[in-house]
């Protein structure tokens, strides 16, 4: 059952008799070193989930009574309850936060599309020199990013009044998300057999009459996985926002964790855990519902197509 | 057909250019000025100053021990992770009951927000509430709780430890691919001839997935240089105001936030210089096929 994938191998009669006292014994060790493995990265991979979402029903005297235990001793929804609906001294803020994140999310999607759409098909179609320039920066500026970019586009953005503003952050956010979905539009464009767009030419259709018909409908998954990436790209995104957002009225979601951090010294973890619960759900959610999408787009940036 | 083509380019022009090219070459020139803006300076006039905001860099005790640090992380998260991506690929490359619901649970970091990541794993290290510490006193590892990341020898390798949570899943991917890429034939060819799993590794696998790891190493390297939002949340910055640990790319958003933008872009630019490095070693390393 733990086959590994070489060895379901027909091998000559003889060398199968011969070798056989010996590939049974080591096939069970493999079998044990295949179990050990696997216990150990699941458990990589869940430990600091499970405690993050322990620890979001625990209260404050059960984090700081000492014992940190995985299933909570007396479970309370009372973080919960605070940061999203507040109490009687405080508003709750959260659903404010999450908005805002919504919103820079689908500006950043449409900007991200309209710029990288019409441009993909071109790249991938035609070879002049802007198109070996939007080629050769879409594939730069997925490595070269983050703080960067972001000190003096801050004063860019500045000078045209778009600092604490939500459009600014998404237009900061668009810089990854035009670079790296051109560049993957481009590899998915690029399957498209170029005869389709070339017999639709004939018959009179303009270029944008080909990407509106023929490319659009064609590219439909590649374009679901390249939208998904950039809505994680936005969501996780903290230091575009924590830098260009000065009014806590404007935080995104994922700024909104340092305002639940307590007195210095002593952090109310119970909050800061609920609310990095809150901010995980969804992109977790797209991972587990989407993986196909995220792989293949993930993949399709990394092998040139 | 031409000036069509420049038309649907243009958006995209638009954002290299007005959003990527210009501030960045902005950058350059202001590492060069003393530009300073808000708060206790006002707008003082922009001055050049040729590489003075560089050498006093240099001069920074906290800049050159905050190099130093993420460095050695970079180095550490890099090659930890890519050894043990060869190893989960490998894994997940066969069959095995739940495989699927496997390979889902270990991409799960993939996803996360990396400042979630930083925060959560702060948690964890946290000396008076966290488990890590909890577990090493049980096991009788350490005698006195304490923040581990900022151990002056280990803690290069607590802090790379959230690097490797969060690098994993992209890196096993990558080599996922590239191991399903190698061709079938000489696997068996190499088992026929009696050569067990890992010496079918040593001498078929690993050599035909060589390029692949060779092009995304220093891009990789490049990634935890320029990483922000993991180790500002980790160092705990964000709960104090003051962190623990300084790398470079915090150091510059302190220097912006504080107004004095010259010094911030001249810790941009060194930044810029490490980015645009990897990124030629890895074009002239990478074949065709690979990254």
């Amino acid at each position: 059952m733990f086959a590994n994938r070489t060895s379901g191998l027909t091998l000559p009669g003889k060398l199968v008799t011969a070798a056989r006292g010996g590939i049974d014994s080591a096939r069970v060790v493999w079998q044990l070193v295949t179990i050990v493995g696997i216990v150990f990265f699941v458990g990589f991979a869940l430990f600091p989930l499970a405690f993050m979402v322990s620890g979001s029903f625990k209260s404050l005297g059960e984090i700081y009574s000492g014992a940190a235990t995985i299933i909570p001793s007396s479970a309370t929804l009372d973080n919960y309850r605070f940061v999203l609906l507040g109490n009687d001294l405080v508003q709750a803020n959260y659903p404010v936060n999450v908005a805002n994140s919504v919103v820079v999310a689908a500006m950043t999607i449409t900007i991200t599309m309209l710029v990288s759409l019409p441009a993909s098909l071109i790249v991938a179609r035609q070879r002049f020199w802007l198109t070996t320039f939007t080629a050769g920066w879409s594939r730069i500026a997925q490595v070269v990013g983050g703080i960067v970019v972001i000190i003096p586009l801050y004063l860019v953005l500045r000078q045209l009044h778009l600092t604490n503003n939500l459009l600014g952050v998404s237009l900061a956010q668009s810089i990854p998300g035009t670079a790296f979905s051109v560049w993957v539009l481009t590899s998915f464009v690029k399957q498209i057999p170029h005869e389709l767009d070339e017999a639709a030419s004939i018959d009179g259709a303009n270029t944008w009459q080909i990407l509106w018909h023929i490319i659009l409908p064609l590219a439909r998954t590649g374009i679901a996985s390249v939208v998904l990436i950039v809505f994680l790209i936005s969501w996780n995104d903290f230091l575009n926002p924590v830098i260009l957002v000065r009014d806590p009225k404007l935080y995104t979601a994922m700024v909104a964790v340092f305002s639940y951090m307590g007195q210095e010294g002593q952090n109310d973890w119970g909050k800061v855990l609920c609310v990095s619960c809150l901010n995980s759900l969804v992109p977790l959610l797209v991972i587990i519902l989407a993986e196909r999408y995220i792989v293949r787009g993930l993949m399709a940036a990394a092998f040139k197509g | 057909m031409r000036l069509s083509a420049v038309g649907m380019l243009l958006p995209a022009l638009v954002v290299v250019v007005g959003l990527g090219l210009y501030p960045i070459g902005q950058s350059i020139y202001l590492g060069l000025t003393n530009y300073r803006v808000g708060g206790s300076f006002g707008l003082a006039p922009i001055r050049f100053v040729g590489l003075l905001n560089f050498q006093r860099l240099l001069e920074d005790e906290q800049f050159r021990a905050g190099l130093l640090l993420i460095v050695g992380v970079a180095f550490v998260v890099v090659f930890v992770t890519y050894f043990l991506a060869y190893l989960l690929a490998a894994l997940l490359n066969q069959r095995f009951p739940l495989r699927r619901v496997v390979r889902t649970i270990v991409l799960l970091p993939i996803a996360m927000p990396p400042l979630i990541a930083g925060e959560v794993w702060r948690y964890l290290y946290d000396p008076n509430v966290g488990v890590v510490n909890q577990l090493l006193i049980d096991l009788h590892l350490e005698t006195t709780a304490r923040y581990l990341p900022l151990d002056p020898t280990a803690g290069v390798f607590w802090i790379a430890v959230v690097g490797i949570w969060l690098a994993l899943p992209f890196a096993t991917l990558l080599l996922l691919a590239a191991i399903q890429g190698v061709n079938p034939d000489l696997l068996e060819a190499a088992a026929i001839d009696g050569a067990g799993p890992i010496r079918r590794f040593i001498h078929v696998t690993f050599p035909a997935t060589r390029n692949v790891l060779a092009a995304i190493l220093p891009l990789s390297f490049a990634g935890q240089i320029l990483a922000f939002d993991v180790y500002f949340a980790l160092s705990g910055s964000g709960a104090t105001g003051r962190a623990g640990f300084l790398m470079p790319t915090m150091y510059a958003f302190f220097q912006l936030t504080s107004g004095l933008l010259g010094r911030a872009a001249a810790v941009g630019d060194v930044l810029l210089v490490v980015a645009l490095l990897a990124f030629v070693i890895s074009r002239a390393i990478s074949t065709k096929d690979a990254v």
